[in-house]
C-alpha cells in the first residue's frame, strides 16, 4: 500500500464508507444468487451488486481520484454508463434463454396473460413453481389439478 | 493513505471475494446451464469492482484501464452464451 496520497478526512470517510457500502452489497446480490431457490428468482441477486455496488464503488474511485489527482476523475462514468446500459441487456437474454428451454423441457413458465379456462380460483403461477433444486418425482403423491400445478 | 481507508477497502475486497467465491459455487452446483452463465456474469462484474477497489487501495490509475477490459469482454461474452443457450449457435 503506498502512502503518498493524504486524502481530507471528511473525503477519507466518505471515499469508505462508499467502498464498505458498495462490497457489503455486492456481497448480499452474490448472496442472493447462492440461496434463492429458481432461476428467475436467482437473476434478482447479481442485479443488487451490478447497480448499486457498481454506482458506489465508482463513487467512492471518483471522490478519490478526483481528491488525489488535482483535477475531476470522470472516466469512471465511462464504465458506468457502459454497465448500464449492457447489464439490462445480457439478463434479458439470458431470461429470454431460459424461459426458451424451460418451455422446451415443458415445465410450467410465467405468461404474460391468464391461461384460459383458469378462474381466479385457481392458483397463479409464482417462480416458486420452478424450483430446481427439488426433487418433484420423490414427492409424488400430488393433488390432481390443473394449472401451472401440472408437471410432466 | 490512512488506515482507515486501508481498512475499508479490504473489507471491501473482502465481501466481493466472497461473492466471487458464492458465484463460484453456484457455477459448480447450479443445476441447469442458465444459472451457471449467471453465475460467469457475476463473477466478470464482482472482479470489475475488485480490481476498482484495488486501484483505490493502491492509489494507481493503471487497475482502471483492466476494469474497462473486463467490462467489455464479460458483456459480449455474457451476450455470447445467452445466444447459445437461446439459438443453439452464436453466429446465424
Amino acid at each position: 500500500m503506498t502512502g503518498e496520497l493524504v486524502l481530507p478526512i471528511w473525503a477519507d470517510v466518505l471515499v469508505s464508507l462508499l467502498l464498505v457500502t458498495g462490497g457489503l452489497l455486492t456481497l448480499v446480490g452474490c448472496l442472493g444468487l447462492w440461496r434463492f431457490h429458481s432461476f428467475y428468482q436467482r437473476m434478482h441477486g447479481p442485479t443488487l451488486g451490478a447497480t448499486m455496488g457498481m454506482v458506489f464503488i465508482l463513487l467512492a474511485s471518483m471522490l478519490y481520484f478526483t481528491m488525489a489527482e488535482e483535477g475531476p476523475a470522470l472516466h469512471e462514468i465511462l464504465i458506468a454508463v457502459f454497465l448500464t446500459l449492457t447489464v439490462p441487456a445480457t439478463t434479458l437474454m439470458l431470461a429470454r434463454a431460459a424461459l426458451y428451454r424451460h418451455r422446451r423441457a415443458g415445465k410450467a413458465v410465467p405468461t404474460r396473460d391468464e391461461p384460459p379456462g383458469i378462474g381466479p380460483q385457481a392458483p397463479r403461477f409464482t417462480t416458486d413453481d420452478i424450483d430446481d433444486e427439488r426433487d418433484y418425482d420423490a414427492e409424488k403423491p400430488q393433488p390432481p389439478g390443473r394449472g401451472p400445478g401440472d408437471r410432466p | 493513505m490512512t488506515s482507515l481507508l486501508g481498512w475499508a477497502s479490504l473489507f471491501a475486497l473482502l465481501c466481493i471475494a466472497a461473492g466471487m467465491l458464492l458465484a463460484t459455487l453456484r457455477l459448480l452446483k447450479g443445476p441447469a446451464a442458465q444459472d451457471r452463465v449467471l453465475a460467469l456474469d457475476t463473477m466478470y462484474i464482482c472482479a470489475m469492482l475488485m480490481l476498482l477497489v484495488l486501484g483505490i487501495r493502491f492509489g494507481s490509475t493503471e487497475y482502471f484501464e483492466a476494469a474497462v477490459t473486463i467490462a467489455l469482454l464479460g458483456f459480449v461474452s455474457s451476450v455470447a452464451l445467452a445466444k447459445f443457450l437461446l439459438r443453439g449457435e452464436v453466429i446465424e
